[in-house]
């Protein structure tokens, strides 16, 4: 671990991050670096500044000490810079899907907002709507109401939204959230391909590990601090474990992959 | 004999088919706030219309000055909509549901607290805010109410894109750069404005009815936004002009006929969507 890799452009890291809500501390003293482009997974029980982790390196939480870098960018200092290189695909609960909107118009608000006024739809915007969707398999869906879509269906929808301006980062906060397995499966046989194929990060909170533990390159273990973080069957300890998810949880090594037994459930 | 003609032809007749035509543009914003699980809001902040209209007629009996009640009635839905939209940042709804029922309860005082204050003529003025008659809206009325109606029509029109984002993925619309608050007052001003609107051409009582039904028929009835805030303007119009129609022919008030209309239009579509599975 390098402990002034925020300086590094080429990596998205912490150093000595905290974060309060409220005078509550979320996060204590966490200092991280990964390398760009990584597979990387967020993991930890309910309240444990998981989703405080990533929106304080979106630039939506404001650290009260510390700080974090994201391609060598403070997201507080270079908002637009960091806007321009990351895609953010948000927790299913924060996005109201009763609002009839269709597939097009969901991945072009990706475009549209970064343009700025007046929001007119160029060729050029469609073109690119057109390209998000056919990079996640969606293309067929482009006229469909979001709302009537499956969860699966729907995660790849706004997938497609943080990728239409091209990002090099993909943050996504538990994606698999009312996704059926086999929806999961071919969400994480996308990123996959697009962690591989096109060079971009993926960085996402997760609350079952398990369906990941075979694709990821680094894992941060959080438990409103930085309990371990690197290569899952490195990070992964008992000792780890135990003391994010408490006593009675176990981790499993088979066939050098690493899988948690926590006995933990996801509460929004 | 009079002609129905001749009737619509008279200005007091016009004016009431233009309040017709106002109040349906109030619903307009509508179809954002019952998205944003809002929907209670115009009708729940019409009450401080009522208290500022309250305030208006009194200031203006009083100490003689010529501003429109009306506006007292805007700057009171104005300033109620965003100190709710305040207290809910973040949403926190119920702090937002504490600052709402505190207006509330203010405005109903301070309403009872200036009408026993006022002359019986002034008092009269103020219960025109609770149930208002189409038929008695002047010149002056229609043309501020046309003011404030086309300024949200054009901006329902030409923000219609920000506030779809806002109302569907502020974190997201957020990340990407657009001003969720900035966008979020703005809505939540022009459901101030459309709660004044409606106040003044139907009275407070009958603000909920009278845009809530139009918006949620036009729900029911399409699933494109665009196409929903069209047949919520519709809806709203022919509803109007129903009811007013309806009240002229059997002698009833033509804002109470027009939100007994809507209602029952709308209880009567839910139970044959119902029956239809």
């Amino acid at each position: 671990m390098s402990a002034g890799g925020g300086e590094d452009t080429n990596s998205i890291g912490a150093e000595s991050l905290t974060v309060a809500y409220d005078g509550n501390v979320a996060l204590t003293d966490v200092t991280f670096e990964i390398k760009h482009p990584s597979f990387a997974v967020i993991l930890g029980p309910n309240g444990s500044g998981k989703t405080t982790l990533l929106k304080a390196l979106l630039g939506m939480l404001k650290p009260v000490k510390g700080s974090v870098r994201v391609l060598g960018y403070d997201p507080l200092v270079d908002q637009e810079k960091v806007r321009g290189i990351v895609g953010y695909v948000p927790q299913k609960e924060r996005v109201s899907m009763e609002i009839p909107l269709e597939v097009r118009d969901v991945v072009e608000m990706g475009i549209q907002i970064r343009k700025g006024l007046p929001r007119t739809t160029t060729t050029d915007d469609l073109r690119q709507t057109a390209t998000a969707l056919e990079m996640v398999g969606s293309r067929d869906l482009e006229g469909k109401l979001i709302n009537e879509l499956s969860g699966g269906q729907r995660q790849r929808v706004m997938i497609a939204r943080a990728l239409a301006s091209n990002p090099k980062i993909l943050f996504l906060d538990e994606p698999f959230i009312g996704v059926d397995a086999r929806g999961q499966k071919n969400i994480i046989a996308l990123l996959e391909e697009l962690n591989a194929e096109k060079g971009i990060s993926i960085l996402m909170v997760v609350h079952d590990f398990n369906i990941l533990s075979e694709h990821i390159d680094v894992l941060l273990l959080l438990k409103n601090k930085l309990i371990a973080y690197g290569p899952p069957v490195e990070a992964l300890t008992q000792e780890a474990l135990e003391e994010a998810y408490g006593p009675g949880s176990r981790v499993i090594n088979f066939a050098g992959v690493c899988y948690t037994m926590t006995g933990d459930t996801h509460h929004g | 004999m009079v002609s129905l003609l001749e009737i619509l032809a008279e200005p007091f007749m016009i004016r009431a088919i233009l309040g017709i035509v106002f109040s349906g543009l109030a619903t307009l914003p509508v179809i954002f706030s019952n998205f944003k699980g809002l929907g209670y809001m115009p009708a729940e902040v019409s009450h401080a219309a009522l208290a500022g209209a309250a305030v208006g007629i009194f200031l203006g009996g009083v100490l003689n000055i010529g501003v429109d009640p009306l506006i007292f009635a805007l700057a009171f839905n104005l300033l109620s909509t965003l100190l709710i939209a305040r207290a809910g940042e973040g949403a926190e709804t119920e702090r937002a549901g504490v600052v709402l029922g505190s207006i509330l309860a203010l405005s109903v005082a301070l309403y009872a607290f200036i009408k026993g204050l006022s002359s019986s003529e002034m008092a009269a003025r103020i219960d025109g805010f609770l149930v208002s008659d189409l038929l008695l809206l002047t010149w002056n009325d229609i043309a501020l109410l046309a003011f404030i109606s086309i300024a949200t029509l054009f901006s329902i029109l030409l923000f219609r894109k920000e506030f779809t984002y806002i109302v569907f993925d502020p974190e997201g619309a957020s990340q990407l750069g657009l001003n969720v608050r900035f966008y979020t007052y703005f809505l939540f001003s022009l459901i101030a404005a459309s709660g004044a609107v409606v106040a003044r051409t139907m009275g407070a009582l009958l603000v909920h009815a009278a845009i809530m039904p139009p918006a949620a028929i036009a729900t029911v009835l399409t699933k494109r936004l665009d196409k929903m805030l069209i047949a919520s303007f519709l809806i709203a119009l022919a509803f109007g002009l129903a009811g007013l129609l309806i009240s002229a022919v059997v002698n009833l008030p033509s804002s109470g006929t027009i939100g007994l209309l809507s209602s029952l239009a709308y209880v009567l579509l839910l139970f044959f969507k119902k029956k239809q599975g």
